[in-house]
């Protein structure tokens, strides 16, 4: 093993392991300080590796650094890869930088709330994830922090769980990163598959821009990403303004080989970010609050970034991809000043918009559909919300007769439970 | 059915309208007692009847006074001259039997747990003879229980129904953000007629032509034929009710029902209502309302109503967990007789239908009034009057804000130097302007509430050179750019691959070390400062028409001088201090900046009242009116910001120069208690550890510059009195921050005429602040809009929670956290007849006390003891002699509340 790979493991656990160490002692104590000690080395820590890597890694060419394999069966195998390159490096130390201006500044932020420990739980298992994708050399290892990711991430939705909304957004999320995760098992299923023909090429790109999309909240997935505005500030600005809707382009960017021999995958993949980046741009341009204008631009920028991936710009697209995450977390944060921004800057709504070029009818019917997001969400209801709780009715409804043939109890109380949770 | 009449429908909304916050948008958040309409209401009927009603809490909770009671901050003997005679007769009846201590008794009976009764629990009641069958709780209870099995058995319909509810109050958020958006989207609805026509238009119209599968909202046929895009607001309303076969005694339940859940937009339509004068957004909120929850399938609310039923119609109901617990209290249930038996239930009947909270609460404020009232007290007999010092040319007065948080910075300064005499008036100084500030188009009020102004003052850059207004517009449009089209697509696609790497760093910077972006920018401030520092032209401003003339500043300036009594004590150097607080990251500073100023920074005020004030032509205005301000005697306008300490002076240029080197000194002295301030203000925050004033300082002027900083300061929190009179009552005591100090001169105002006029205007302001946070305090997400990390800033008016929810209205809970729900206690240096005979001439400012929204006491200056206002004395300790060398000495390693003391410095 090079030293090269030790720092990235180490990179890797460093916050897991604060996390499991100090956060219980200094919850124990309820002593914010020790926390706080704890984050700014972590996170001094964090960069100082980070920068190493780039700078002195010496690494020219993209290598693969098998680590630990864990299990084989028939011929495949489950590894633990690393990649080593200057992209790999670079991305992670920037994703670091702004995490660690996310980490300092929520600790100032959550001073004195209830959650404090449990936000910052969540923020080192959330870091720990992000490099995990960064680093990871194949999907198997990649898969890992991809999930853990989304899970945080929901967590962080449901930080105000005593009410309503945010526990329903944070499981509106969650289906949809379940949904995600399943493409991308299906893509790794159809690695390790042997058969070798274009259409299982096209089907393997295919099944990973679709799980990248679920993450960016590209179209059709889109509708998740404002409804997970609900958590405090950093969370919304570091999970939805920043590193986590970057992680679909960047789990396409780790298959430029495979996104070549791949060009109906990739024609999608561009319609696909169009459609998006006009969706987002026409919703986003309605929106009355900050937060959802945030969410929005930040969508329509990710599907200018697929765009670009779409058409080969890699290196263009990385650069974007930089700067748009750190400029719009740092957006993110200062987004409670807007008013204050626009009393300082005397802002009036600009009379000029490009809409003014519609008919007046055309407009209308524009702008009724922008508010209601194109009517998308009830679109999903209709053909795969209401669908599916007729599937699971229709079964629980026979699995009632089945236990009534042999007349063991009475389920009537599931059936009421699943009647309640139809009408979620 | 027949039609509902208009008059019915508009009285019914009236009575509903009461209950909504009437709170307006953000950028001029003005404090106001929560409960502002329930006025005529006595204080705690009106709290716990809104509580009722809305299911808020009316006082804090059980646990926060248990806490209070283990600390000494309630006293039992309190609680007993609190609570009424009768039930003071009980107690000390059983008192007597069980050999116990009334007070303890009492105390012990009050904090019984609180714990619900079930339908078991009624009937051992009803069967042990506690209640008979046909007493008015059991019946309450059972009907609550019928209620209930009759919910529980249509869950599947209920939950149907609440489903239907969160549809239509989530399509009421998204719209009423549309329609009530201040211009914060690029793209709005486009409003050529009203909210509602707009509505019916720009939605309804649009959503009859989508498939009916995916409309949002459905509506009958039938029902649409009626609403065109031309109905009136309250035509709409009647074919709502109508529909909805509401009938007419249901209405006003019906209404507060509908319009409960979207109190904070309702709200804003209130204000601006109030602001236009017409009652047209209310009423279009209303129809548009009921538009979409019949849209979103409601039909007919009955379901609503049995809720309602059971929210509103419990009274008090005597609970037999209460009984049983009484008993363990007397530790001697198997003697209980037949007798005390009755004497207990009476007793803790009493105590139900009083409300147990109200006698803690008296009996929390009880301590502290009383605490207040003997320090000032005990001041006067230990401190004799000092002598009269001759003026000396180097005393020098300053004029603050009544703020309460410019009265330790008062006492600071007081304690650092001798020769300065400080007085307190509302911060707008008497002038009501509409101020236009530089580079601006903008004119905002700088003056109360409830003054509107029509006289415009305008500030300009000052060497009116080509090269400032360039750079000015130059920076500022450059802002401008980045921060609109950073958010659309075509810019921001070519912002994000280019220009974004610039700002990224310098945001990078700003978040990571404001310290390091703070010296950066001011240096760079520091460069451009000469070419961009602002000035007023007041010989100009005099001339024109839609300013002040000088007879307007001259009896404005003779009001305030006769109030405060400066003109008895001239100095050479008289500064005049407004006030206003900087923050970053929060969307309520305007609850931060001076309230005499509609929440705006009222530094402008203090500039154009000291420009006034040196003016030859005013002044010679003033002599003729009989106060003869000497020549040697000069105003210098000031600005202290109560977040970074800072404070700043105007127009330095014009003082003569024999007056600069003793205003240097002056200065010196000021910067050095405001160091002191920072100190003593730093003892509040956790996370500055106790540290020299020096360092203090430096602490909170980061703290001001910091995004990640959710309590930049702490507001008006604690405030709990009021003192009006000389600041020699109150000098060198330790008010800890929690008193607004009005100055005023009891010789000087024979007639009561400034006094009048003082109390008209002040007491209703302070007591909106108290209550304000009282409230925002005792339930903070009912009265209060929570805690402020999920805060999303919608339509530049509101804030909501999360993605999408109601507007959040009063203050969070940041703001709130170390408040003491204690009402006001106006401390009114006067004689009390002098007082009662203005109860004519300002009927609402009694009406306040009287009815116990306020509390005051009264004090001849002359000589004599607190009384209230039925001339009673007031409760007094006069035994504790405590006193500190210096105000540090009192907050020295105290993070919690501290009593009033005195201060042992005195110089005579």
């Amino acid at each position: 093993m090079t030293s090269t790979s030790i720092l990235q493991i180490s990179l890797v656990m460093l916050p897991v392991l604060a996390m499991a160490l100090v956060l219980p002692i200094s919850y124990a104590k309820h002593s914010e300080n020790l926390a706080n000690r704890a984050c700014k080395i972590v996170m001094s820590g964090l960069l100082l590796g980070s920068s190493c890597l780039l700078f002195f890694s010496g690494t020219t060419s993209t290598a693969s650094v098998h680590m630990y394999t864990l299990y084989e069966f028939q011929g495949h195998h489950f590894d633990i890869i690393l990649q080593q390159s200057r992209i790999t490096f670079l991305l992670a130390f920037f994703f670091v930088v702004i995490i660690s201006v996310t980490a300092l500044f929520s600790a100032n932020y959550l001073h004195r709330d209830d959650g404090y420990w449990r936000f910052q739980a969540f923020m080192y298992v959330y870091t720990t994830a992000v490099l995990v994708v960064v680093y990871s050399g194949n999907l198997d290892t990649l898969l890992i922090g991809w999930e853990v990711v989304g899970l945080s991430s929901v967590f962080l939705i449901a930080y105000y769980f005593k009410r309503d909304r945010p526990v329903q957004n944070a499981f509106y999320t969650l289906v949809h990163y379940r949904l995600g995760g399943v493409f991308l098992l299906a893509a790794i299923f159809i690695e390790v598959s042997n058969i070798r023909t274009d259409i299982r090429e096209n089907f393997f790109v295919l099944f990973l821009i679709l799980a990248a999309f679920v993450k960016s909240a590209q179209l059709p997935f889109s509708t998740w990403l404002p409804r997970a505005m609900e958590g405090p500030t950093p969370s919304s600005a570091i999970f939805y303004g920043g590193i986590s809707v970057h992680l679909g382009p960047i789990l396409l960017l780790k298959h430029q080989e495979a996104m070549i021999h791949a060009p109906i995958a990739q024609v999608i993949l561009g319609v696909g970010g169009l459609l998006t980046a006009f969706y987002a741009a026409g919703v986003g341009r309605t929106k009355t609050d900050i937060k959802n204008q945030l969410a929005y631009a930040t969508m329509g920028q990710l599907g200018v970034i697929y765009m670009e991936i779409a058409l080969g710009f890699y290196t263009l697209s990385i650069i974007h991809i930089i700067l748009h995450c750190s400029a719009r977390t740092f957006q993110f944060l200062k987004s409670p000043s807007i008013l204050h921004d626009h009393h300082v800057l005397k802002l009036e709504r600009s009379k000029q918009y490009f809409e003014l070029l519609l008919p007046k009818k055309a407009r209308n019917v524009i702008y009724y559909l922008s508010i209601h997001e194109f009517l998308l969400p009830q679109v999903i209801k209709i053909l795969i919300t209401k669908p599916f709780f007729k599937l699971v009715s229709l079964a629980s409804s026979i699995d009632r007769s089945i236990s009534k043939y042999f007349k063991a109890e009475d389920c009537s109380d599931l059936q009421t439970k699943i009647q309640v949770e139809n009408s979620l | 059915m027949s039609k509902l009449a208009k008059t019915e429908i508009l009285s019914a909304l009236e009575s509903a309208k009461r209950y909504l916050p009437k709170q307006g948008g953000l950028v001029g958040f003005v404090h106001h007692n929560t409960l502002h309409d329930f006025e005529e209401m006595p204080f705690h009927e009106a709290a716990r009847h809104v509580g009722k009603v809305m299911g808020s809490k009316a006082y804090a909770s059980l646990e926060f006074f248990k806490t209070a009671l283990s600390s000494g901050r309630i006293q039992k003997k309190d609680m007993f001259a609190a609570s009424s005679l009768e039930l003071n007769a009980d107690i000390t009846k059983l008192a007597q039997t069980y050999r116990l201590q009334a007070t303890a008794l009492l105390s012990d009976l009050i904090f019984l747990e609180d714990r619900n009764d079930n339908a078991t629990s009624v009937r051992w009641k009803i069967r042990n003879g506690f209640l008979g069958p046909d007493s008015n709780e059991a019946w309450t209870t059972a009907k609550a229980l019928c209620l209930e099995a009759k919910l529980a058995g249509v869950q599947v319909e209920r939950s149907e129904f609440a489903f239907q509810l969160t549809h239509a109050n989530d399509l009421s958020y998204l719209y009423f953000c549309q329609l009530f958006d201040l211009g914060f989207s690029h793209w709005s609805i486009c409003f050529d007629k009203t909210i509602l026509s707009t509505f019916l238009g720009g939605i309804i119209k649009p959503n009859a032509a989508i498939p009916k599968i995916i409309r949002p909202m459905n509506f009958d046929a039938a029902f649409m034929e009626q609403v065109n895009e031309d109905t009136q607001a309250i035509e709409a309303i009647m074919i709502c009710l109508d529909f909805l076969e509401i009938s007419e005694d249901e209405l006003a339940d019906f209404f507060l029902w509908a319009l409960k859940d979207i109190g904070g937009f309702s709200g804003l339509a209130l204000a601006h209502d109030l602001k236009n004068n017409s009652g047209k957004e209310f009423l279009d909120l209303v129809a548009i309302r009921l538009l979409i929850l019949i849209g979103c399938g409601a039909r007919a609310i009955n379901l609503g109503q049995a809720n309602r039923i059971i929210d509103v119609n419990h009274g008090p109901c005597l609970k037999t967990s209460t009984v049983f617990q009484a008993i363990q209290v007397l530790e001697s249930s198997k003697k209980l007789q037949k007798v005390d038996e009755a004497v207990l239930i009476g007793a803790l009947t009493k105590l139900e239908s009083a409300d147990r909270f109200e006698i803690l609460q008296e009996a929390y404020e009880k301590k502290y009034y009383r605490d207040v009232c003997s320090v000032l007290q005990q001041k006067e007999i230990t401190n004799k009057p000092a002598k009269e010092n001759n003026i000396d040319t180097s005393f020098y007065s300053a004029i603050f804000c009544i703020d309460e948080r410019e009265e330790s910075l008062r006492r600071h300064l007081e304690e650092v130097d001798s020769t300065v005499s400080t007085y307190g008036y509302a911060g707008f100084f008497n002038i009501d302007m509409l101020f236009q500030a530089a580079g601006s188009h903008e004119q905002f009020a700088l003056c109360p509430v409830s003054i509107t102004p029509n006289k415009v003052i305008r500030e300009d850059y000052k060497n009116n050179g080509y090269f400032s207004k360039t750079t000015n517009i130059f920076t500022q449009s450059i802002r401008k750019f980045i921060h609109q089209k950073s958010r659309t697509l075509i810019f921001g696609t070519l912002f994000h691959i280019w220009v974004a790497f610039f700002t990224a760093f310098a945001d990078l910077i700003r978040l990571g070390s404001p310290k390091i972006y703070s010296k950066v920018t001011r240096g760079i401030w520091r460069l451009l400062e000469q070419s961009a520092s602002t000035g007023i032209n007041f010989d100009e401003a005099l001339d024109s028409v839609s300013s002040f003339s000088v007879e307007d500043y001259a009896d404005r300036i003779v009001t305030m001088l006769k109030t405060c009594g400066l003109q008895k004590k001239w100095t050479s150097l008289i500064y005049v201090v407004g006030h206003g607080s900087s923050s970053l990251n929060n969307p309520h500073a305007a609850a931060y900046n001076c309230g005499a100023c509609s929440g705006n920074r009222g530094g402008p005020n203090a500039r154009v009242f000291a420009l006034a004030a040196n003016h030859p032509l005013v002044r010679e205005k003033i002599k003729e009116m009989g106060v003869n301000i000497p020549n040697s005697a000069h105003f210098v306008g000031g600005y202290h910001d109560t977040c970074s300490d800072d404070f700043i002076y105007y127009d330095l240029e014009q003082l003569p120069s024999n007056f600069r080197a003793r205003h240097n000194k002056n200065a010196k002295n000021i910067q050095s208690a405001c160091e002191r301030d920072a100190q003593e203000r730093s003892r509040r925050f956790e996370s500055i550890p106790e540290c020299s004033p020096r360092q203090a300082f430096a602490k909170v002027q980061y703290r001001a510059l910091k995004y990640a900083q959710p309590r930049p300061e702490c507001g008006h929190a604690t405030n709990a009195l009021c003192i009006v009179g000389d600041r020699a009552h109150s000098k060198h005591i330790f008010l800890d921050r929690r008193a607004f100090l009005c100055s005023y001169d009891n010789d000087s105002d024979v007639a009561g005429e400034y006094l009048a006029k003082l109390l008209s205007a002040v007491l209703p302001v302070c007591a909106g602040i108290n209550l304000e946070y009282y409230f925002s305090y005792v339930d903070n997400e009912k009265y209060g809009s929570g805690t402020k990390l999920p805060h999303n800033v919608t339509g530049l008016a509101g804030v909501m929670n999360g993605s999408l929810s109601d507007l959040q209205t009063g203050l969070p809970w940041q703001m709130v956290e170390i408040h003491e729900p204690v009402r006001l206690l106006m401390m009114i240096y006067a004689p009390l007849d002098k007082v009662l005979a203005l109860k004519k001439k300002i009927p609402y400012v009694f009406d306040l006390i009287d009815r116990g929204w306020v509390n005051a006491v009264f004090k001849d200056p002359r000589g004599g003891a607190f009384v209230n206002i039925k001339n009673e004395p007031v409760d007094m300790n006069l035994a504790s002699g405590k006193s500190f060398a210096s105000s540090c000495d009192v907050y020295r390693g105290k993070r919690e509340h501290i009593d009033a003391v005195m201060l042992a410095r005195s110089f005579s």
